[in-house]
């Protein structure tokens, strides 16, 4: 196993959000404001005021167990963390010595990176985007700081708690007292009104009548049930059970955590290298990327173009009982069935139940929903190859050296090592019943990594929205993907069962982008060098 | 081995850095290594350019008068420069499999390294004793602001244990310079065993003339003083400039530790 970071990272110096999914740690409410820094000085003293309330990665007492060393920081009810754009770091006048440092798809921002995401199709999806994330030439338009706010909630009303909405308020008047040179700025939503993102996990009533946040999406899929394990994340006992299935496979079928590099900067990753980074390197280190995504989910699309399959595909399969030939179907598409289980381990609707009743009764679900391989299915006759989880995670199943006849050792999951992201984010808006196609609902997906271009932007662009990795053409993803001429998604059967494949035929386009930015997350020691502008490249 | 050298003491110290987070003033907790870099970020230097001199500020080692000079940084890290070199014709055939990382090492704690130059002083057996003791009478709370962040310095009370913690950080200086001796001292033809002494170990200079801190003070003070005077008396007459140079030596007086000028101040 190689030791890529001492025993354990430097948690103070790290922002939360990069080590931690709020949603998934008690902060179901989100608020993300952004700014527009027109005096630098005035953004260096905003810098100044937020750092205090910056939350790093130091960890809290929680019901996971994981110890949190002898200094126990106190659990905030709203988290804050700081993300910059390009533009963001030339408004506070970062040297130009260390932004020569930055990589090229971070300067280049999101935007421009369309054709490269898939953001060009169709060809006016610019256009869809919020305003605020729209490439409009006046400078004071320009996103340059990401204010994101996570919250508790109050189980009663299911409403952020009230200092989620006092420290907007307190964001808002610090900008307002900097005289016009810090400004939040307008533009989200379809009107562009909105001068925040809310977000929210989406809420359902437990049995006790208390509000509890639920970890799926509008689509109705768990939604986070892996994250990559890196080396120096957890203490050595945690890191043992985590590991499984989110760390690395070695061939011999071991696991073992990521390379610290692949997900902060300053690290040896992946490929045993220090990827080279803005200087100095304290600039850097414990700093890593973000891909801000808003993703509306087409809900009404989704529903009623699985409404019309599920019999076909029923009727392929030979499932007969509707709702199992429904489960399955986005099964087959997601990877997991509903609940998160995933259907490498349970391949069919009745084999799902039993796995649950298991479950139930014993066992760590977390843990148990991650430990599974795609060795035993090359084909992808139990998890499709193109079914989104394979996609975004392929495991070993892009293994060249795995397969009858070869001589050489199997390299587990050598080729998907360097591809993973951190996966953060939350729903927004709501997708009742009867949403229609104009509602806001959807989810703000952000991807960490050390390098957008290497991780983000390949699987998006060779996995997501291409299929020659898995043998599958220019098939995109069935879940996310774009859509173009003569999109499909085959369901593969197995021949000893006696029904024919089935081809998912021109589904619609699920999800699509309304907006989205590049951003770099410091570290707490490169946002006090940002605050008092003292950044010596040399 | 050369920490002391040239009637100056090359004083290393490697400081671990403390891993536990620090508890601000505020209640807020930060990581040691970054209050660390906070703390001589705002550290004040000499006053060495006009922007250091227009400001109030002056670095607390000009407090004393035998320091030429602090350096102080912080190591993160050990960098890892890859994997080992290798043939990979021979690594395809026996190994090793490039997709299994090697091992690579880290510190168990960040460091801080501080380098200084001093003055030996008339007494240097207790050169070290007595810079450091001068240090904590003078500058004991910057000393804290820095060195609380590091690895021990907790239990530190007073000067003894202040000496005696800095030693516990010390290692031996085994490059320092010699920037007072425009050319290597005449020395008398060494015997054998300091010939062979020499090359394991080094050789030492003997203090240099006038390589004291008061003394490049005062010397630095009369350059300041002499290139003004020369430009102004360019073309003066031979008796004019005899009576001004008089005047000038018995203002300056060049042979006298007064006038001079401060510790931290390098002037134009």
């Amino acid at each position: 196993m190689p030791t890529t970071a001492p025993d354990l990272l430097d948690f103070a110096d790290i922002q939360g959000n990069v080590l931690t999914a709020y949603g998934k740690q008690g902060f179901p409410k989100g608020c993300f404001v952004l700014l527009n820094i027109r005096d630098a000085a005035k953004g260096r003293a905003l810098i100044e005021a937020l750092l205090p309330r910056v939350t790093s990665a130091l960890r809290w007492p929680s019901a996971k167990a994981i110890p949190t060393g002898a200094i126990v920081p106190e659990r905030p009810l709203v988290a804050l963390n700081l993300a910059f754009t390009f533009l963001g770091l030339l408004a506070v006048r970062t040297p130009v010595r260390t932004l020569r440092g930055l990589p090229d798809e971070f300067i280049d921002g999101m935007n421009a990176r369309a054709c490269i995401l898939g953001d060009d199709t169709p060809a006016d999806a610019l256009q869809s985007w919020d305003p605020v994330w729209r490439s409009d030439p006046d400078p004071k338009t320009k996103v340059h700081l990401l204010i994101t706010l996570n919250a508790r909630m109050d189980p009663t009303s299911g409403a952020a708690v009230p200092q989620m909405e006092q420290t907007v308020t307190w964001i808002k008047a610090l900008c307002d007292a900097s005289g016009g040179g810090v400004a939040v700025l307008r533009g989200h939503g379809r009107s562009g009104a909105d001068d925040r993102q809310d977000l929210s996990a989406i809420i359902r009533p437990r049995p006790d009548g208390r509000l509890a946040p639920l970890p799926i999406e509008h689509f109705g899929f768990t939604d986070g049930v892996g994250d990559p394990v890196f080396a120096g994340q957890y203490p050595a006992q945690a890191q043992a059970v985590r590991v499984i299935g989110n760390g690395a496979l070695t061939g011999q079928g071991e696991w073992r955590p990521l390379a610290t590099g692949e997900f902060l900067l300053g690290y040896p990753d992946e490929a045993q290298e220090i990827a080279g980074a803005a200087m100095p390197l304290p600039f850097s280190r414990n700093g890593t990327f973000f891909a801000y995504r808003k993703l509306q989910e087409n809900v009404v699309a989704f529903r009623t173009y699985i409404a019309a399959s599920t019999a076909k595909f029923g009727a392929v399969f030979a499932i007969d009982d509707p709702t199992a030939a429904r489960e399955t179907l986005l099964a087959k598409i997601s990877g997991r069935w509903s609940d998160g289980v995933p259907i490498s381990l349970a391949p069919n609707f009745a084999a799902w139940q039993a796995f649950d009743q298991r479950l139930a009764l014993e066992g760590d679900r977390p843990r148990t929903l991650s430990n599974f391989t795609y060795h035993d299915d090359p084909a992808g006759l139990k998890c499709p190859v193109t079914a989104h989880m394979r996609r975004a995670n392929p495991r070993d199943g892009l293994d060249p050296l795995d397969g009858p006849g070869l001589k050489r050792a199997p390299s587990g999951s050598v080729l998907n090592n360097r591809r993973r992201i951190l996966r953060r984010g939350l729903p927004y808006g709501a997708a009742a019943p009867d949403a229609t196609s104009e509602g806001e609902h959807g989810l703000v997906f952000m991807a960490a990594c050390a390098s957008l271009t290497r991780q983000f932007e390949f699987v998006q662009q060779q996995w997501m929205n291409y299929g020659l990795d898995f043998n599958a053409g220019n098939d995109t993803c069935p879940l996310v993907g774009t859509r173009g001429e003569g999109a499909k998604f085959v369901i593969a059967a197995d021949p000893a069962a006696g029904h024919a494949p089935f081809i998912l035929d021109k589904p619609p386009q699920f999800v699509e982008t309304r907006g989205g930015a590049y951003f770099f997350t410091p570290s707490l020691t490169a946002l006090r060098m940002l605050a008092m502008g003292v950044i010596d490249p040399t | 081995m050369p920490t002391v050298d040239g009637g100056h003491v090359f004083l290393t110290l490697l400081a671990p850095v403390r891993r536990d987070p620090y508890r601000r003033s505020n209640g807020s907790l930060s990581s040691p290594q970054m209050a660390l870099r906070e703390a001589l970020a705002v550290l004040p230097t000499a006053r060495q350019s006009a922007a250091c001199a227009a400001g109030p500020c002056e670095s607390p080692f000009s407090r004393n008068t035998r320091n030429h000079f602090v350096r102080m940084a912080v190591i993160g890290d050990a960098a890892f420069n890859g994997r080992d070199a290798s043939n990979a014709i021979r690594n395809a055939l026996r190994g090793p499999d490039p997709a299994i990382p090697l091992a690579c090492d880290s510190l168990a704690s960040p460091y801080l390294l501080v380098a200084i130059d001093f003055d030996v002083g008339a007494h240097p057996s207790t050169a070290q004793t007595t810079y450091l003791e001068a240090l904590w009478r003078t500058m004991q709370p910057e000393l804290r602001d820095i060195f609380q962040h590091c690895v021990g310095f907790d239990a530190v009370t007073d000067a003894d244990g202040f000496c005696t913690w800095i030693g516990r950080c010390q290692i031996d200086t085994t490059m320092p310079f010699n920037d007072y001796w425009a050319r290597p001292p005449a020395a008398k033809p060494p015997g054998n065993l300091a010939k062979i002494k020499g090359l394991l170990f080094g050789t030492t200079f003997p203090t240099a003339p006038a390589g004291d801190l008061p003394s490049v003070l005062k010397a630095l003070y009369l350059q300041r003083q002499f290139v003004p005077f020369v430009t102004q008396n360019q073309g003066t007459s031979d008796t004019d400039l005899y009576a001004r140079f008089g005047a000038f030596v018995a203002a300056f007086k060049p042979a006298e530790s007064s006038p001079t000028q401060a510790p931290g101040e390098l002037g134009g």
